[in-house]
């Protein structure tokens, strides 16, 4: 049942730029912070401000000029297991001093007996997986007082046991738990490729409803046998062109959402993690009609 | 199949024996095996996962990595994840048990020193990572009696790390960075030990050289004996140690985080 007590999420008032951030990684700490870019917001890994010293310090630095999202990669929902206290009271209290606008984690799992796998494996999507996911996502709304979003992965295998598509788990996640929906625009990309799906029957399945922010990133092809090819959810390489197209209909069927680019592995000047943001924001002021900043 | 069995098998496939994960067939038929096949696609994960875990490990050890080069050090870095994945959905501090592996493995045992130099690298990401804290000062002392002394324990900051090897380890790891551009052009690996200590007062790690007393001293003090118990350690060894000195010196240094009375020990 969704818990309709959780705090809802909501942008933060004072944002004069489109709701368009980048993913702040120790490399941009100084950038950021000296020129101050026109963007929405920053978001971080809250596990890599676990402890104290030099991250933390700049992470304090960098809210003092934005808003600031948490995005998780350490709590494993998806894990029949359940997930970890310990770990979601160091969230807690980092949630408690830097009071980000929004929380996400993934529709995966990492953790399955004494080993914790630090990626984003797949699961089948069946009603057990659901019931699972929903339960660990319902104990840390409850545990963090707040409501949660929920990122659809990247997946490179299918089960053949799924009781769903990908994207009706989706919705019953937020429907059962009253969480919302990161959407994921690469993701649904490169699992439409490697599966031969249609991303845009995908997007347009996807409850309005239920989705609470984008996210935008540049995977990497693999090449395999019989000139077939693999797309990896690398982060290392700009938004590619048909994942703009993906994003231009994701914006005109959901409106303003807030827009993360992602960028984790070879990561490149803070300027080009700008230019994708500029892209990002024109293309949601062309479709809905005229710059928003000012809202 | 139930999940926790299909999460269970598929972290085998990842960190096991990934043809015996393959010879199940409970475990392969769960999966579409289209023209691209089951082999590729679960190699993905499984080169994800331990390539990102071995990334982990070259950020935590730069010095072993230089020392031993990319490739030799992703192969026994993975191997490692293999053996000792992380217990925990941070990786702050995966690795610690990195230095006792890689002085265990065959193809080292003609590097001695790779084992302390991991145990320094390790030093300064525990350091890294430690919880903020704030030091107490000198004046602390002064509520307690002179009688009260020697009873005293230690607390150290949580950054505070003591470590002492054969080889010249500040050398090493000095010769190792590349981005130090006063690096000496040769290093003598036999030019001497040293005894250190490394901490980070505030944001940037620190590392001072200890002379043997001071080392020693810390050393007992750091086992959570009171000053009393540690002088009876130290004092035979090194007579001429000056007490007085060594606790100006670390106060001005500001390693302790607290004190506390002990009645008995």
């Amino acid at each position: 049942m969704a818990n309709n007590n959780l705090t809802p999420i909501s942008l933060p008032g004072s944002l004069h730029v489109d709701p368009v951030g980048i993913g702040l990684r120790h490399a941009y700490y100084e950038g950021v912070v000296e020129t101050k870019p026109q963007i929405g917001f920053l978001e971080v890994h809250p596990e890599n401000y676990f402890g104290g010293g030099a991250n933390r310090y700049h992470l304090e630095k960098s809210r003092e000029l934005y808003p600031i999202s948490f995005h998780a990669v350490g709590l494993s929902f998806g894990s029949a297991d359940g997930i970890d206290e310990g770990h979601l009271a160091k969230i807690k209290e980092l949630i408690d001093i830097f009071e980000p606008f929004q929380f996400s984690d993934h529709a995966s799992w990492s953790a399955s007996g004494n080993a914790h796998l630090n990626d984003l494996l797949p699961m089948p999507y069946t009603t057990e997986s659901l019931n699972i996911l929903c339960q660990n996502i319902n104990k840390t709304q409850d545990f963090l007082g707040r409501q949660i979003l929920v990122e659809n992965p990247s997946t490179y295998i299918a089960f053949t046991n799924n009781d769903m598509e990908e994207y009706e788990l989706m919705n019953a996640i937020a429907k059962q738990t009253g969480c919302k929906i990161l959407l994921d625009i690469n993701n649904i990309y490169v699992q439409a490729h490697n599966h031969k799906n249609d991303p845009y029957k995908y997007i347009g399945a996807i409850e309005q409803k239920y989705v609470g922010e984008i996210h935008l990133a540049g995977f990497t092809e693999f090449p395999v046998h019989k000139n077939e090819t693999i797309l990896i959810d690398t982060h290392s390489k700009r938004v590619h062109d048909p994942v703009w197209d993906l994003y231009g209909y994701a914006i005109e069927r959901f409106g303003k959402i807030p827009t993360l680019i992602e960028w984790d592995e070879d990561l490149p000047p803070l300027s080009t993690l700008l230019e994708e943001a500029d892209k990002a924001r024109d293309l949601m002021n062309i479709k809905l009609g005229g710059s928003l900043a000012a809202e | 199949m139930q999940l926790n069995e299909i999460q269970s098998q598929f972290k085998d496939m990842i960190l096991g024996d990934y043809d015996d994960v393959l010879s199940i067939k409970d475990f392969t038929k769960l999966f579409d095996t289209n023209e691209i096949g089951l082999d590729v696609r679960l190699h993905i994960y499984r080169d994800n996962v331990l390539k990102k875990l071995a990334k982990v490990l070259e950020i935590t050890y730069p010095t072993i990595h230089s020392l031993v080069g990319d490739e030799f050090f992703h192969h026994i870095a993975m191997l490692y994840a293999c053996k000792y994945p992380p217990r925990e959905g941070c990786v702050n501090l995966y690795g610690e048990e990195f230095s006792k592996f890689i002085s265990e493995i065959k193809q080292t045992e003609n590097l001695p020193y790779l084992y302390d130099v991991a145990l320094y690298d390790w030093c300064f990401n525990a350091a890294f990572y430690a919880v903020n804290d704030e030091a107490i000062d000198q004046k602390t002392l002064k509520s307690i009696s002179p009688e009260e002394l020697p009873k005293i324990q230690f607390i150290f900051r949580s950054s505070v790390h003591l470590i002492e090897s054969n080889y010249p380890l500040t050398s090493i790891r000095e010769f190792c960075d590349p981005e130090n551009e006063q690096r000496e052009e040769n290093l003598d690996i036999n030019k001497g030990g040293e005894k250190l200590l490394v901490y980070r007062p505030d944001l940037e790690i620190q590392v001072v050289s200890l002379k043997n007393d001071e080392f020693h001293m810390l050393q007992c003090l750091q086992n959570k004996n009171t000053i009393e118990r540690s002088l009876e350690k130290v004092m035979p060894s090194y007579p001429e140690f000056n007490f007085q000195e060594f606790l100006q010196k670390t106060f001005d240094l500001k390693f302790f985080l607290n004190i506390q009375l002990m009645d008995k020990q």
